[in-house]
């Protein structure tokens, strides 16, 4: 009833390729969009802005970036926070020495400095699988992080490591409030998506899909093995760059090597995991819900005004986030995306039930 | 003996004897994996859960052995509740998904340490010798050489238990196949309880030694990410692998270190490891003593 | 085939209107009834994707490691529902499975694959196989290999080596699902006559799905036709293999269309490809 699910059949080619075919669904994709871009910065508070809405963004990228290189290429990596630091220093140097070109152009080329070394990094892939290569991109991750805190030219031989940004801005408009900030993500988050749906519906996403089920078959079909597992490293950690440099100009406005550790690795997969993965979809989700539950956490105590010590604040909440991730795993293994889908089609056959 | 090559001897022993130290650590892992199938990440934070509760509980009076004993009874039912609220639930998903609860459990496990016993860093003696044997003109530390000692030990023991014993063939054929080994009516449930169990007291061994070298505090739960080199360059199926890996790692980590550490900015043990892992990956995938899987295409 | 469901006369298994699905989703058996007379040898033929796995492995309770699960019927096995049973009580009473693909422990010797079911039954009384050897005077082979790892033998040879480690978990209900994939016809036809022997001078109880008809009927008292997760047909191995349907579906004997749906005696559609 909510959704019409008779005679909707497509009648040209060009329909058949639309990313959201239900006109119900482009209704409520229109609608989200429009309170993404009108509603929410006008309601939401600053504080919610600026340690809520923006962090999703960022990190959304950087969940969309390892959600396509384990969750569509189906190869293990644990140095996503490696990468974002690559594109964070990288724009940062760029940003500092080369002062000529605009800033928003620098996010870029330190993108694609993250995605050269993630080519690099990324080779051990072709020689191993799964567990050692996760190993492989944990090598990466304490290189890059030895690398960034102990050689001095990265930060401009500062006296402290950690350094502030320099202010930028798009198309003229200096980005210094938090609204724009958030604007500005939003605009980086969008054409950042579309570029992501589009690869994995394209030939490229398709070799990567092919490369994750069956290596061999696709190897037998006359996929390139290596450049399919390379390019899905290189655009991987493009993304994961990005995103580095959006939080470090945008969100944190300061540069240093601790945002960009292991802790941030990991939690980039429990986004991708939590979420769904191999969805675009449950990037958007997991972010929320890695970012959101801490903060509630944090929020409980104090609502129901029990007299807890910091310390033990924070050990329930180590405890209760693991509880969580034990959970999630156990219960929907494939993400809140596949219980969304779930519930998405019940809508569609609603009254009548999906056959049990 | 030249003072150069002395030095190089102590450091080289000095490598190889904190190397024994990842091995123990490596040794956990393997055992878990090999029956279960599940790389555990909370492997480091099992070994500091387990030191926690010995300093608790014979901080509080108790006599370390007795102590001792009581840990291991924690370990045991900590394994019984890990196969029942988890492994059970959680048959034939991705390895992604078994790592990923693995590192759920770590921080379970580690917020329960710490809200149970306190954050503070507690020392440990359980009577290990602390002096120094003077070989030629060489200092080589007691301690670490009982480590070893204690580490050989195990090994023998494990090797003989799942060599020699009924419950250790039925430990290998799970790990083979664990489909076929239901359907022959072996007990997985059991399996998975002894194993996590035999793992739980060799973490306590493993905090132990760690602990009374370092002192039992949180940080010793990083010991699990320089015990992922040592599994992986041996082989995740292999406790000599375990061993022989953690000696190279630990060899070389300590010699890069003193020998090109100062050249780049020091610290570098946090990476070289690693590095060295995967240099013996490109030349041997599976680690050196690791199965290549059989796979018929 | 009508059945009564409940009581056993003389019928070791009986499935009454068993429905299976996976994860939720995909319904592999739907309303599956059969029954499997004490000491007899029943084939269960299907085509791909039939669903005679599923059918096995819903008898030894084995679905739930794919993240399947039986959602309707019950499974009756000498006179007791055992539908949700632990699958290694049901080895203990007696069900043991031959799974599809063999899947020996490949990393294990000949020996030790045979010790790993032996020493489980160790409590167990003898009623089949008193010992190793005696598989070994069974499967002649195995005994020249005894000490060679099982990822080492050949394909027939891994499948006798997985009969008789289940033959030692001591069944009084064998299942085997596609014990002819991937063999040489001869191996075939030895295995074939290994599980005959079993069942005749044994009173070993057998049930094994195969998608080779031929040998199956050839051997089995008992047969059934399993299409889509649905029986469409059962007698006596004898009729079935003379039923015009089947040779036509699957030996490829007679008149009518080629590769196209085809009416079956009962009227009910069956496609050539399932």
């Amino acid at each position: 009833m909510f959704y019409r699910a008779a005679r909707r059949l497509p009648t040209s080619y060009s329909s058949q390729f639309l990313i959201i075919k239900r006109p119900e669904d482009r209704i409520l994709a229109a609608l989200a969009v429009g309170v993404a871009i009108f509603l929410l910065p006008h309601i939401a508070s600053t504080y919610a802005l600026s340690t809520l809405l923006v962090p999703f963004l960022i990190f959304s990228i950087s969940a969309i970036g390892l959600n396509l290189l384990m969750g569509y290429a189906g190869q293990a990596s644990l140095g996503s926070g490696a990468f974002m630091a690559v594109g964070a220093y990288a724009s940062y140097k760029l940003a500092t020495n080369v002062p000529h070109i605009p800033i928003v152009l620098d996010f870029f080329i330190g993108g694609v400095a993250a995605a050269a070394v993630g080519i690099v990094f990324g080779l051990p892939s072709l020689r191993m699988r799964a567990f050692y290569l996760a190993i492989a991109t944990l090598a990466v991750q304490f290189f890059i992080e030895w690398l960034f805190s102990k050689v001095s030219w990265f930060w401009n031989d500062h006296a402290s490591g950690v350094v502030s940004t320099p202010a930028f801005s798009f198309l003229g408009v200096p980005i210094d409030t938090p609204i724009k900030g958030y604007y500005f993500s939003l605009a980086v988050v969008a054409l950042m998506t579309l570029l992501a749906v589009n690869l994995t519906r394209s030939h490229i996403g398709r070799q990567w899909m092919a490369v994750r089920d069956n290596e061999t078959a696709a190897q037998l079909m006359g996929i390139s093995i290596t450049k399919a597992k390379l390019s899905a490293f290189a655009i991987s950690s493009f993304y994961c760059g990005v995103a580095g440099s959006l939080w470090a100009f945008v969100f944190l406005k300061s540069l240093g090597i601790t945002s960009y550790s292991i802790d941030t690795s990991f939690k980039i997969m429990f986004m991708i995991i939590i979420g769904g993965i191999g969805t675009i979809m449950g990037s958007f989700i997991g972010a929320a819900f890695v970012l959101i539950v801490p903060i509630l956490l944090n929020m409980i105590p104090a609502t129901m005004s029990l007299p807890l010590s910091t310390g033990v604040l924070a050990c329930l909440e180590q405890i209760i986030f693991g509880v969580f991730i034990v959970y999630f795993v156990i219960v929907e293994p494939q993400g809140i995306v596949r219980s969304v889908r779930n519930l998405h089609q019940k809508l569609v056959a609603w009254p009548l039930t999906v056959n049990r | 003996m030249s003072l150069d090559l002395q030095f190089f001897f102590e450091v080289l022993i000095s490598g190889l004897l904190t190397g024994v130290l990842y091995s123990l650590v490596a040794i956990g892992f393997v055992l878990i994996y090999k029956a279960s199938g599940v790389f555990n990440f909370a492997q480091g934070a099992m070994v500091l859960f387990a030191a926690m509760t010995l300093v608790g509980i014979s901080d509080l009076g108790v006599n370390i052995a007795v102590s001792a004993l009581l840990t291991i009874v924690v370990m045991v039912v900590l394994a019984y509740c890990v196969e029942f609220f988890i492994l059970r639930r959680i048959v034939n998903q991705s390895q992604i998904s078994l790592f990923m609860v693995t590192i759920g459990l770590s921080y379970i496990l580690l917020g329960l340490g710490q809200l149970v016993w306190g954050a503070e860093v507690h020392s440990l003696d359980v009577g290990l010798p602390v002096g120094q044997f003077v070989v030629g003109d060489m200092f080589i530390n007691q301690f670490d050489l009982s480590v070893a000692a204690i580490c050989g030990l195990i090994v023998l023991a494990l090797a003989y238990f799942f060599q020699r014993t009924r419950v250790g063939l039925s430990l290998r054929a799970v790990a083979d196949d664990h489909q076929a080994a239901i359907s022959i009516g072996v007990s997985i449930r059991n399996v998975w309880i002894i194993v996590w169990s035999v793992a739980g007291v060799v973490c306590l061994v493993t905090g132990t030694v760690w602990g009374a070298k370092l002192g039992v505090q949180p940080a010793l739960n990083l010991v699990a990410l320089k015990a992922m080199p040592v599994i992986v360059l041996g082989g995740l199926t292999s406790i000599p692998g375990a061993i022989v890996g953690g000696l190279i790692i630990g060899a070389s980590e300590k010699l890069f270190e003193v020998y090109f550490g100062s050249i780049i900015g020091g610290a570098t043990e946090s990476w070289v490891p690693y590095v060295v892992a995967i240099a013996f990956l490109l030349v041997r995938p599976a680690g050196l003593f690791g199965t290549q899987e059989l796979r018929r295409i | 085939m009508r059945q009564d469901s409940g009581t056993s006369d003389g019928n070791c298994l009986v499935l009454s209107n068993v429905s299976a699905v996976y994860s939720n989703i995909i319904t592999a058996l739907r309303g599956v009834s059969l029954a499997v007379p004490t000491g007899g040898m029943v084939a269960l033929l299907g085509a791909n994707g039939a669903g005679k796995t599923t059918t096995l492995k819903a008898i030894s309770n084995l679905l739930s490691v794919e993240r399947g699960k039986v959602t309707e019927g019950t499974i009756t096995y000498d006179g007791k529902e055992i539908q949700g049973t632990q699958p290694e009580y049901l080895v203990q009473r007696g069900i043991v499975q031959v799974l599809e693909g063999r899947r020996c422990f490949l990393n294990l010797t000949v020996e030790e694959n045979l010790a790993v079911a032996a020493n489980n039954a160790r409590r167990r009384e003898k009623v089949l196989i008193g010992s190793m050897d005696d598989i070994y005077g069974h499967f002649p082979k195995l005994a020249a290999h005894r000490k060679s790892e099982a990822g080492k033998l050949s394909g027939g040879e891994q499948q006798m080596l997985a009969i008789g480690r289940a033959l030692l978990a001591q069944p009084k209900l064998l299942l085997l699902d596609e014990p002819s994939m991937g063999l040489a016809p001869q191996i075939v036809s030895q295995i074939f006559d290994i599980l005959r022997t079993l069942n005749s001078k044994l009173g070993l109880t057998i049930l094994v799905a195969e998608q080779n008809a031929r040998v199956a009927l050839k051997h089995a008292d008992f047969g059934y036709v399993l299409s889509n997760g649905m029986i469409l047909k059962g007698g006596p191995a004898a009729e079935l293999s003379q039923s015009e349907d089947i040779k036509r579906f699957y030996l490829g004997i007679g008149e009518g269309d080629k590769g196209s749906s085809v009416r079956a005696s009962h009227g009910v559609n069956i496609d050539w490809m399932a």
